[in-house]
């Protein structure tokens, strides 16, 4: 039981903290981006190669990892996004599904299908009363709540405010001499870093493979709408929940409905609660 | 009208009826003039175009990003088959597959209609995941992991490659009817005020929810539909056929095409089955090429190739004549609920 | 009998309390609602069809009482509106668009025959649209996309769409703002008409009150969500309340 609740929290904290990428973007740029966990993968991959072909130290190719996860997004948000964001909502979610599907065909252009695991100082594990823990599962844990921590203390900044100034109106912050560019990349290289940190913990405690980021992107997704969208605080504890269940249901229930609970709950919760758990309600206009 | 009165049009109307007339009598003829590998093909495009016919109604004109037809042609494929191997006649299995899919259809429809852009998009996508799931559970009608075989259909007198196209053109043939009479009638009215005056639809005596709803079962009828058509063609069925790749290639389509038009699917299809062709030994790079052309369309085209027609025309006169109204909001993904 | 009768109708968004207790009787012919901006007229409109629901007070049409929620029935009950800003579909032509709003009319059913071609009412609501659109002078733009005519004539298009379907009550919200003095006439000869011969009871919102003065016989002055005056125009206009709230709206709004 408390096993399947640690490996619960470890494999949560990486929904968390997928969640937390797009939320950001999401706050900031009002996108939904379905390439968010591919913008972690690629990175993730260079740094197994840094580790495993260039012989880096972690210390080193970890760092280097979450630069080229920094400048990918960025690439892509000046690029893709940026030029059609005018045009229709619509246009830009499609848009990051193209952005997911060329990042992902690259992923196995380059390395192909195989599965590979970045090693990291961090292996072993210590007993505490009677339990097994891993310095992984710490490592894991303790990255998602520092990030949330870190995105909380980020939002009450100058630039943080403004941010969320600007998701929610586009006009005025432009008037009060915001820079809308700066927010925008602001916030998709915060959550290229996030998305990167999410796989490379993925990458090192279990397995790497092209997979890895359409896996991901459903339970982020899960873990945010769970969060309502708008939340912090909210997309981190939904990580974390959907993380624990999915192991209390595979452990107990069956294996095959590990898979399904997130989907289940995701249906489930839109229906019930089309605003999430944490979400606030949104009025309209007539 | 008789052929006569049509005879004694204006030129160009005869021209466009001539040539009408003769791309059916090419369709009609097709198996007799190439090899059975281009039938193949071409019935191909017959089936990913009714499919994307689908999304032309809820996408296109309704305004729902619904990620969910993938699923809805799996439940076509397998219940069709299903229902054939239990003795039915294929084409009372088919629509009883479609009739299938687009209870479906209302399953998922009946929440994601409170909900806008990307939940929406979300939560179909989930409906999209969890129905491979069910393939891979329903062992007893869907064979599992495994798969299960599909029973090929044959009309009297005619080889199997011939039926197949013979049943995918007929299908094609008639949603593409049905599809265009729709966006003539109220209900494609109706669509399109939910799409882009969803405030003022209620105060119109339209409700939108029932639209949507009504969009989503017949969206998901036509998926189901091409899922039974998409069995023929297959001839094996197994779980990961309808996952995120068949999606990707619907969206491809749809928007390559031109996803507000009755037409862009054909283009969309054509294209995309020739670049499978041409690409399908090239595994990754298939995918490669397919991102880039979602990408570049989406950033080009945003109205797809039908669209091209229409932008021309209206470059050609000499004072030019107001750019078409921009692809109306289409969905709005800045509310999450109402 | 009165077309449309509300009475005590409250209003409240979160803690801000938008209509405070309107009564307001709409017989047949013109009644103008005027008030300063933010003054809860929109908010009215948006009560009578259904859109919000009140905190208290009711609705009635034709002495019926209308449940609050169901903007759709309230619809089918023979109550149409206009918006403040159209809502029309853009790619929609022109007459299509008028055809919405008698999609509603088409008996049960009536969705299969419209499909197959053979709808008796389908045919009889496009005879009507084009008799409705050539009466506004829109009849040459009938199958133009509708978001390629000006404003002004968008609004007006609102207009036929909204009177289409025969209705009993119509609401107009701010018909005439931004319209040309030219589109101003070619709208209101046409409604006055039209709204005299089939004995409608329409209801506008207006600011331009040289023209409400001119259209309605009876006018109700509504300021924080209170009906100030209601009575002949130039009763109402002179009224001292109403020229306090007009004269210091600007002010009025920053005290409240
Ligand atoms: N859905 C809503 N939610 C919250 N507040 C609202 C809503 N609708 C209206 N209000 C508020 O109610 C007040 C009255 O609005 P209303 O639109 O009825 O005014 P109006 O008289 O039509 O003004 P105008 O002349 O500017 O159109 C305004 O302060 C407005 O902000
Ligand atoms: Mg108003």
């Amino acid at each position: 039981m408390w096993q399947q609740i640690i490996s619960g929290l470890q494999a949560g904290s990486w929904y968390s903290l997928m969640a937390l990428a797009m939320v950001l973007v999401l706050k900031a740029t009002d996108v939904p981006n379905f390439a968010m966990a591919e913008l972690g993968l690629f990175p993730a991959f260079c740094t197994w190669a840094l580790i495993d072909g260039a012989h880096l130290s972690w210390w080193l190719a970890v760092p280097i990892g979450l630069l080229i996860g920094v400048a990918l997004s960025v690439v892509v948000e000046r690029t893709a996004i940026r030029p059609i964001l005018a045009e229709n909502h619509f246009a830009t979610v499609l848009m990051t599904i193209a952005v997911f599907v060329v990042i992902n065909a690259v992923v196995q252009l380059v390395w192909g299908s195989e599965p590979r695991k970045i090693d990291s100082p961090f292996a072993g594990s210590f007993t505490v009363a009677g339990q097994v823990v891993a310095y992984e599962q710490l490592l894991s844990i303790a990255a998602g709540l520092a990030v949330m921590a870190g995105l909380i203390l980020f939002f009450r900044t100058p630039l943080g405010v403004r941010m969320q100034a600007i998701a929610e109106d586009r006009v005025t912050p432009r008037l009060l001499g915001v820079s809308v560019t700066t927010v925008f990349r602001t916030s998709w290289a915060l959550a290229g870093a996030i998305a990167t940190i999410a796989l490379l913990l993925q990458g090192q405690a279990s397995l790497l493979t092209d997979q890895n980021g359409s896996g991901l992107l459903i339970k982020g997704f899960v873990a945010a709408t769970l969060g309502g969208f708008s939340s912090i605080t909210g997309a981190f504890v939904g990580g974390l929940a959907l993380g624990v269940a999915e192991n209390l249901a595979g452990a107990y229930i069956s294996t095959s409905s590990k898979t399904a609970i997130a989907l289940l709950a995701i249906v489930v919760v839109l229906s019930i609660k089309p605003q999430g758990l944490f979400g606030r309600h949104q009025v309209r206009e007539v | 009208m008789t052929p006569l009165a049509l005879l004694s049009g204006s030129p160009r109307r005869v021209a466009g009826v001539a040539g009408a007339v003769a791309a059916a009598l090419v369709l009609l003829a097709l198996p007799g003039l190439v090899n059975p590998y281009l039938l193949f093909q071409a019935c191909l495009v017959m089936v990913t175009a009714t499919a994307g016919l689908g999304l032309v109604l809820i996408m296109g004109w309704s305004g729902q990003i619904a990620l969910s037809q993938a699923g809805f042609l799996g439940v076509g494929a397998y219940a069709t088959t299903y229902l054939v191997a239990q003795g039915w006649a294929w084409p009372l299995a088919a629509v009883t597959a479609g009739l299938v899919a687009a209870l479906f259809g209302v399953l998922i429809g009946l929440p994601a209609t409170r909900l806008r852009g990307f939940y929406l998009a979300i939560a179909t996508l989930a409906f999209a995941e969890l129905m491979i799931r069910v393939f891979v559970e329903a062992t007893p009608v869907t064979g599992g992991i495994a798969g299960t075989a599909v029973q090929a259909v044959v009309l009297p007198g005619i080889d199997v490659d011939g039926s197949r196209w013979y049943l995918c053109l007929a299908v094609a043939a008639v949603t593409t009817a049905v599809v265009m009479r729709i966006g003539r009638v109220g209900l494609g009215r109706r669509l399109r005020v939910v799409r882009d005056a969803e405030i003022a639809a209620p105060s119109l005596g339209v409700s939108p929810m029932r639209t949507k709803l009504l969009a989503f079962a017949l969206s998901a009828f036509i998926g189901g539909i091409a899922g039974a058509l998409y069995a023929q063609c297959l001839s094996y069925l197994t779980p990961e056929i309808f996952d995120m790749g068949l999606l990707i290639e619907f969206l491809v389509i749809a928007f390559l095409g031109g996803v507000g038009y009755v037409a862009g699917p054909f283009l969309g299809a054509v294209v995309v089955v020739v670049l499978r062709d041409l690409l399908q030994d090239l595994g990754s790079w298939q995918r490669l090429v397919y991102g880039l052309i979602l990408a570049l369309a989406i950033a080009f085209l945003p109205r797809g190739l039908a669209s091209l027609p229409a932008r021309l025309r209206a470059r050609r006169p000499a004072p030019p004549a107001p750019e078409p109204p921009p692809v109306s909001g289409q969905a709005d993904l800045t509310g999450a609920a109402r | 009998m009165n077309a449309l009768e509300l009475s005590g109708i409250a209003v409240r968004f979160g803690g801000n309390e938008v209509l405070k207790g309107v009564d307001l009787a709409v017989g047949t012919g013109f009644t103008g609602l005027i008030g300063p901006n933010g003054a809860g007229k929109t908010t009215v409109f948006n009560v009578v069809t259904g859109y919000v629901r009140p905190v208290a007070g009711s609705v009635r049409i034709a002495g019926e009482p209308v449940r609050a929620g169901r903007p759709a029935v309230v619809a089918r009950r023979g109550v149409r509106r206009t918006f403040q800003t159209p809502r029309l579909v853009a790619e929609l032509s022109v007459e299509a668009n008028v055809l919405a709003g008698l999609d509603a009319g088409l008996p049960p059913g009536g969705g299969l025959a419209d499909f197959l071609g053979v709808s008796r009412g389908a045919r009889t609501a496009r005879e009507r649209a084009r008799e409705l659109l050539d009466a506004f002078g829109l009849a040459a733009r009938a199958a133009e996309p509708a978001g390629n005519l000006p404003l002004g004539s968008q609004k007006i298009v609102e207009v036929v769409r909204a009177l289409a379907p025969r209705p009993r009550i119509v609401l107009l919200d701010e018909p005439a703002a931004g319209l040309s003095a030219a589109d101003v006439d070619r709208m209101v000869a046409p409604l006055a008409e039209i709204g005299e011969r089939d004995e409608l009871s329409i209801l506008i919102i207006e600011h331009d009150l040289e023209l409400v003065s001119r259209l309605c016989p009876r006018v109700a002055a509504l300021h924080f969500g209170r009906i100030l005056a209601d009575g002949t125009p130039a009763e109402v206009l002179a009224h001292p309340d109403v020229v306090k709230a007009y004269l210091g709206a600007g002010v009025a709004t920053v005290d409240s």
